[in-house]
């Protein structure tokens, strides 16, 4: 139940900080590709350098923090070229979509149509995993 | 300028410090670095309701066995409550085609990202917690950034 609470609290945090700030993970590196703007871009580095202080901080302080860091982890080589060749995809989509899943997800707060349309996609794309999708997945990563 | 005010960076280090912070002391996890991640919790959320009302058979996080992740649900409700306070709430219509491949676009990353991992933001978090896999997987996700924008710029001209 306290994950469940955690999850609610920080999901609020996040919406309000990323609807006031624009913040969105795509935007960073295309902003900087196509204009050579760093706004955006800053936020992706402020994720990481926030959640390693964090790691560190918080396993310092007894946090349960395991298996950091994690190092070499990588899965079979099948499955790591897919989610290699997924994560491009990522990219390369979430590009021509506008922006990133929690981007997404604020502009649909805000009454954006396309946006409302992008997340009724995203959850029926989650459905379809599960049911298709998973199944190679499971192949390739025994 | 507003926008400023709040800015990204600041924006980025506390969702950061916040995922880590939820791990650590609030057991969001398994896996680890599983803090935010706005592909996996919404998974969680629909796997959890298939699995609930239609009895199918989904692995979901342990954190979420009994109650699904309202990530999604507080990102939307926290965005509301911005946009409301400042006067930015208001129906944006959008082309058809515009629409509908949006739409394509939604369920196509919803896919890629769980083949992946999570959403841009838990592959950050990966890199944060020293995956050497974590950093292949953000610099892949730059090179389609980089591949989509070399189409934009083609597109253009």
């Amino acid at each position: 139940m306290i994950a469940v609470a955690t999850t609610l609290i920080v999901g609020i945090l996040v919406g309000f900080l990323v609807q006031r700030s624009r913040y969105c993970s795509i935007g960073g590196f295309r902003d900087f590709f196509l204009a050579r703007d760093t706004y955006l871009l800053k936020g992706y580095g402020g994720l990481i350098v926030g959640a390693a202080a964090g790691f560190i901080l918080f396993k310092m302080a007894g946090g349960n923090v395991p298996d950091f860091p994690l190092g070499m982890d990588f899965p079979p080589l099948t499955a790591f070229i897919a989610m290699v060749v997924g994560a491009i995809g990522l990219g390369f989509f979430s590009v021509l979509s506008g922006g990133c899943p929690t981007r997404q997800h604020v502009l649909a707060a805000e009454g954006k149509e396309s946006a409302v349309f992008y997340l009724a996609g995203l959850y029926a794309g989650i459905v379809y995993f599960f049911l298709v999708t998973s199944q190679y997945v499971n192949i390739l990563g025994s | 300028m507003r926008t400023r005010l709040w800015y990204a960076g600041l924006a980025g280090l506390v969702i950061g410090v916040t995922a880590a912070a939820s791990q650590a002391f609030f057991k969001v996890q398994p896996p680890v670095a599983y803090g935010f991640c706005m592909v996996c919790h919404p998974a969680t959320m629909v796997a959890w309701a298939m699995n609930t009302y239609f009895k199918t058979n989904i692995p979901i996080s342990q954190a979420f066995l009994v109650f699904p992740s309202l990530l999604a649900v507080g990102v939307v409700v926290g965005a509301v409550i911005a946009a409301n306070a400042n006067g930015e709430i208001r129906w944006r219509r959008a082309p058809g085609r515009k629409k509908y491949m949006s739409l394509l676009f939604g369920f196509l990353i919803a896919n890629l990202a769980l083949i992946t991992a999570g959403c841009p933001i838990r592959l950050g978090l990966l890199v944060s917690y020293g995956s050497i896999s974590g950093i292949v997987l953000v610099a892949s996700l730059v090179l389609g950034i980089g591949l989509a924008c070399v189409y934009l710029k083609f597109r253009k001209e």
